[in-house]
């Protein structure tokens, strides 16, 4: 007879906590490496450069327009035929993670810098201001301050896609939820228990983006109010 | 290592097969997901307090929660209570539940675009709660929140790739079984990539298509004009 441990035991517990630990690492890094490339991206899209603006696009295009899963297999299984880079799950993880926020990031940044009327442009011209101190200290100010709320939507939504890593071996959450399920055979209890994980950490972060959105809020009414 | 597509092209029957699956799901979880999305809509700002708690606790509960989760929970729980699951049924039911969640709230928000002062001209004029509904509120609601919907409906598609996970044989799983067949991973999930873009722009021009034919007409209705 084979043998298997149906029970539950303390040492569960354990393993959701390194699968919490798993989903906030991969979920925190990629966020952060791919806002910051999406920021980078969105400079050369605004700026028009040639060339490079429109690779731009068709990369945005490509990977907003594709599932997040095939992408972590394109990464995880067929960058090492194609190229000395192996990565190992994790790093697959985090690489498709932020290359993929990195595209949603570059819509919502584009369209607030296009937000920004031609006449600010036209009135820093005049004033003598650079390109480069234009964008710093006119556009840039503005443009982040509208980005940010749906780049705060785009990462607390990015949370739930965290859990496709699982399906190449990242042991996160869900990973761990599938540990158990195999091993005590109980989907009513784990999965809820996973769904749960999950919906208070959207929760706490949806509740701390809409402190930061109140915060911009008066921010701007004072700004509008000092116009 | 070389690149060579040529492995890739000599199942492309069965890649095709798995697209074929693909849209059959997609359609499948659009249409009843938008069904039920109107319905949780409805019952979110219903005036009956406990349709409106229901609505609002299903609506927060499958926003927040992975997709794949549900997916797991219904496909290796139903069983446990005496429902057999094929994966494409489930597969079906799990997005279309989990997306009309989506939907409701793009809805809803369309909803309460539209103005007051339609609704009780539609009372003046004697018109049934069903009838405000049909031909005031909802026309108006679904021309401000198709674009949405739109995005809401490309994502669904994009999401049908997760199915792969509880064994459909989906494009997304037939890519997996030639990859693991060919040692071509890279090659074929480069195409399926762009399959999947194609889809997408597919679906796309079709949303377009829908609003230009049902929608852009409405705006220029005389009973229309309060509220643009």
């Amino acid at each position: 007879m084979i043998y298997q441990n149906l029970e539950f035991s303390i040492a569960d517990l354990y393993l959701l906590w390194r699968g919490l630990q798993w989903t906030l690492l991969v979920w925190s890094v990629s966020m952060a490496l791919g806002i910051g490339l999406g920021f980078v991206l969105s400079l050369i899209r605004h700026a028009r450069i040639p060339v490079l603006a429109q690779m731009v696009v068709v990369f945005v295009e490509t990977f907003r327009n594709s599932p997040l899963l095939v992408q972590l297999f394109l990464v995880f299984y067929g960058l090492p035929m194609v190229t000395p880079f192996a990565p190992g799950p994790a790093e697959a993880a985090i690489f498709t993670l932020s290359i993929n926020t990195a595209a949603f990031t570059v819509v919502n940044l584009v369209a607030a810098l296009d937000a920004i009327p031609r006449g600010q442009w036209q009135a820093a011209s005049s004033f003598g201001l650079s390109y480069r101190q234009t964008m710093l200290y006119v556009v840039l100010p503005q443009a982040i301050r509208t980005a940010i709320p749906p780049t705060m939507n785009l990462a607390i939504s990015q949370l739930q896609t965290t859990s496709l890593v699982s399906i190449i071996g990242v042991t996160d959450l869900t990973r761990s939820g599938l540990v158990l399920y195999t091993r005590t055979l109980k989907p009513f209890i784990i999965w809820p228990i996973i769904g749960l994980v999950y919906f208070i950490l959207a929760k706490v972060l949806s509740l701390l983006a809409a402190r930061v959105e109140r915060r911009l809020q008066a921010k701007n009414t004072w700004f509008e109010a000092a116009a | 290592m070389r690149i060579d597509f040529s492995p890739v092209l000599s199942r492309l029957d069965y890649l095709l097969e798995g697209l074929a699956v693909t849209v059959l799901v997609a359609v499948a979880a659009i249409f009843l997901s938008f069904a039920l999305g109107l319905l949780l809509a409805i019952c979110r700002i219903s005036r009956t307090r406990g349709l409106r708690i229901f609505a609002s606790v299903y609506i927060d509960v499958f926003r927040n929660t992975p997709f794949i989760v549900q997916l797991f929970f219904l496909y290796y729980g139903l069983p446990e209570i005496g429902i057999p699951t094929d994966p494409m049924p489930t597969g079906i039911l799990a997005l279309s539940l989990a997306c009309a969640a989506g939907n409701a709230e793009i809805i809803r928000a369309g909803i309460e675009t539209v103005s007051k002062g339609i609704v009780d001209a539609g009372r003046s004029f004697g018109m049934s709660g069903y009838q405000i509904y049909r031909y005031l509120i909802l026309p108006n609601a679904l021309r401000i929140a198709w674009r949405p919907l739109g995005n809401a409906f490309v994502n669904l598609v994009l999401t049908t790739s997760v199915l792969s996970t509880i064994t459909v044989n989906d494009l997304a799983g037939n890519a997996a079984n030639v990859s693991a067949e060919t040692f071509k991973p890279f090659e074929v999930y480069l195409t399926v990539l762009v399959t999947y873009c194609a889809v997408t722009f597919t679906v796309s021009g079709i949303v377009n298509s829908i609003y230009a034919l049902l929608f852009s007409r409405v705006a220029e209705r005389p009973v229309m004009r309060g509220h643009a």
